[in-house]
């Protein structure tokens, strides 16, 4: 098929479909990534001229409280989020894949909040947590468990609250995934399971765990990669508040650059926040090829 | 289907039904919550936060206001556009990047295919500040093409990813026998592989559009006058200028979580199996 290769190994043709795609997001995300990294190197408002001033700004960013904070605020709302999601999100599916009325209402019911985008949810639960008219404080208050109210969008419990919003919205998204996978489990392995006397809580964590591995590796990923950039609801609700009790590392590099108009510091939080993901990602796949090897 | 092999006694059954029940009501309870607090006066609301609107009073006029008076139809307008044009734009793009990498014979393919994968993980946060700067500098801030630039850009890695897998499925019989017919790759690309892909298109694009009409951060960074913001950037400038009229602030929220949902009822089945097997794959 000399006239197939020919043709389909056109290298104008191939030029021509590829290069939009190609130029667009070459300018669009590795170039910047490079920029943020160069410009992490300067001293810069904008208005007066860049000063070069080395790594002399992520000392600056590592001796700043602030962003030591907003690092440790990023690792609970990872872990949080890991416990609630995982946890709800797997508890609920093996609710629905054990009843056959119903399931598409729960699973939209669950689902819903998903497809919202984060600022009609910020805004909703803004208004949920409030303290004089929000929707905890006064379903309290009406069953005489006034003593409960509290500041949800304190510092004491601003980060607790947040996890809570964002299990909201992404716990049915979890969920439905590990339905699929649930129900992708093999016949012939659940009857075995059965004859061998696996039931209840045995064949969660024995048969049905074990078999969905594959797509809770997947959803711990999303989970981790989502909390690494944690940004909309902090800052819709709190901007990062009270006192920065809800600052993350996403918060911190907007504050930095579109606020105080450091942009060599934010820079700096920025190419952290790449090096970071990266060595996530790459940490991952190696847990993950590990285990495949064991199993 | 899962649930026959596993024998489960009545009361078991009763429980898990009551729960689910019970969970699915503190679920849905915030939006009907908002829903029924947006209906009315801001003193009823303030009285009586939990309390039900009075039938007789019911403040229709909060979603006129917020609608025509306070600009959200502005906002939703804005949205549209943005979101529209720029699912046009990431498909047309991608559908052609993922043919040349897909089905066109050359050497470097699985590379640039790697090369644009890379592109999934990167975190947004990561390239605002450069962004902002440049589009600073090329007067593109605060305009609609400025907008559309990193929203298409943001998208085409995962486009890519999905539209290769699509791609591959296609048998190379129907290519050769168009070959041999005297089409260019050109005419077999939007003749052929383009009609055959169109299924696949709806749910990739109804994500896209969704994706793009949820965004917060882009246009929060690049959108500075309110006739050009989006409906979250808008809700949020709103939110600032007219925070003391909460329950019209509901109402505008209502509005603007109204076109989701029903796109997801009118596309639900379609949008969950592309979902699922969007992770799945991945």
């Amino acid at each position: 098929m000399k006239k197939l290769e020919r043709a389909f190994g056109n290298k104008l043709a191939i030029a021509i479909f590829i290069a939009p795609a190609l130029i667009l997001f070459t300018l669009v995300i590795p170039l910047p990534i490079l920029h943020s990294f160069y410009m992490s190197l300067f001293k810069w408002d904008m208005l007066s001229t860049m000063t070069y001033v080395g790594f002399e700004n992520y000392k600056e960013l590592f001796s700043d409280g602030i962003f030591l904070f907003s690092i440790w605020h990023t690792i609970e709302i990872t872990v949080l989020s890991l416990i609630f999601q995982v946890i709800l999100g797997l508890f609920l599916a093996l609710c629905i894949v054990n009843i056959t009325k119903g399931r598409k209402y729960f699973q939209n019911a669950f689902f819903i909040p998903n497809i919202l985008s984060s600022a009609v949810i910020g805004i909703l639960w803004f208004f949920v947590y409030n303290y004089d008219f929000g929707l905890i404080n006064s379903i309290l208050k009406s069953i005489g468990l006034d003593s409960l109210q509290q500041e949800w969008l304190s510092q004491k419990y601003v980060i607790l609250a947040l996890s809570i919003t964002t299990c909201w919205q992404w716990v049915g998204y979890h969920m439905i995934l590990y339905i699929a996978a649930i129900s992708g489990i093999s016949q012939d392995i659940i009857e075995a399971a059965i004859v061998d006397g696996a039931q209840g809580l045995k064949m969660v964590t024995k048969i049905i765990i074990p078999q969905i591995r594959p797509v809770l590796r997947v959803s711990i990923v999303l989970i981790i990669t989502g909390s690494l950039k944690y940004f909309d609801m902090a800052w819709i609700m709190t901007e990062g508040g009270p006192d920065f009790a809800s600052e993350t590392i996403a918060t911190y590099i907007y504050r930095t650059a579109f606020n105080k108009l450091q942009y060599g510091l934010g820079s700096a939080a920025s190419t952290f926040l790449f090096a970071v993901s990266i060595l996530i990602t790459v940490l991952i796949n190696k847990l993950a090829a590990k285990r495949e090897e064991v199993y | 289907m899962f649930a026959k092999y596993i024998k489960l006694s009545p009361v078991a059954k009763a429980i898990i039904f009551a729960f689910l029940t019970f969970y699915s009501i503190l679920t849905l309870f915030p939006l009907i919550w908002l829903v029924y607090n947006s209906v009315k006066t801001n003193n009823d609301f303030l009285a009586n936060p939990f309390g039900l609107p009075q039938i007789s009073n019911l403040q229709l006029k909060n979603y006129y206001d917020a609608w025509v008076t306070m600009g959200i139809q502005r906002f939703t307008i804005n949205s549209l556009i943005i979101s529209s044009v720029s699912v046009i734009f990431s498909l047309i793009i991608s559908s052609m990047a993922a043919y040349a990498i897909e089905r066109m014979i050359w050497r470097s393919s699985q590379k640039v295919l790697n090369y644009f994968l890379s592109g999934i993980m990167v975190p947004i946060q990561i390239i605002l500040i450069p962004l902002f700067i440049n589009f600073k500098k090329l007067n593109l801030l605060d305009s609609r093409i400025g907008l559309l630039i990193p929203t298409v850009a943001f998208a085409l890695p995962t486009l890519i990813f999905i539209l290769t897998g699509f791609y591959k499925t296609i048998p190379r019989e129907l290519e050769e026998a168009a070959l041999i017919d005297g089409c260019s790759v050109y005419k077999i690309f939007y003749k052929i592989i383009l009609p055959l892909t169109m299924p696949a298109f709806v749910t990739i694009a109804v994500f896209n559009f969704l994706g793009a009409w949820n965004d917060l951060l882009i246009p929060l960074v690049l959108i500075q006058t309110p006739e050009k913001m989006t409906l979250p950037v808008g809700l949020l400038n709103f939110r600032g200028m007219y925070g003391a009229e909460l329950t019209k602030m509901f109402a505008a929220v209502v509005i603007s979580a109204i076109p989701s949902i029903i796109i997801y009822f009118v596309l639900q089945d379609k949008l969950l199996k592309g979902m699922i097997a969007g992770a799945l794959k991945g």
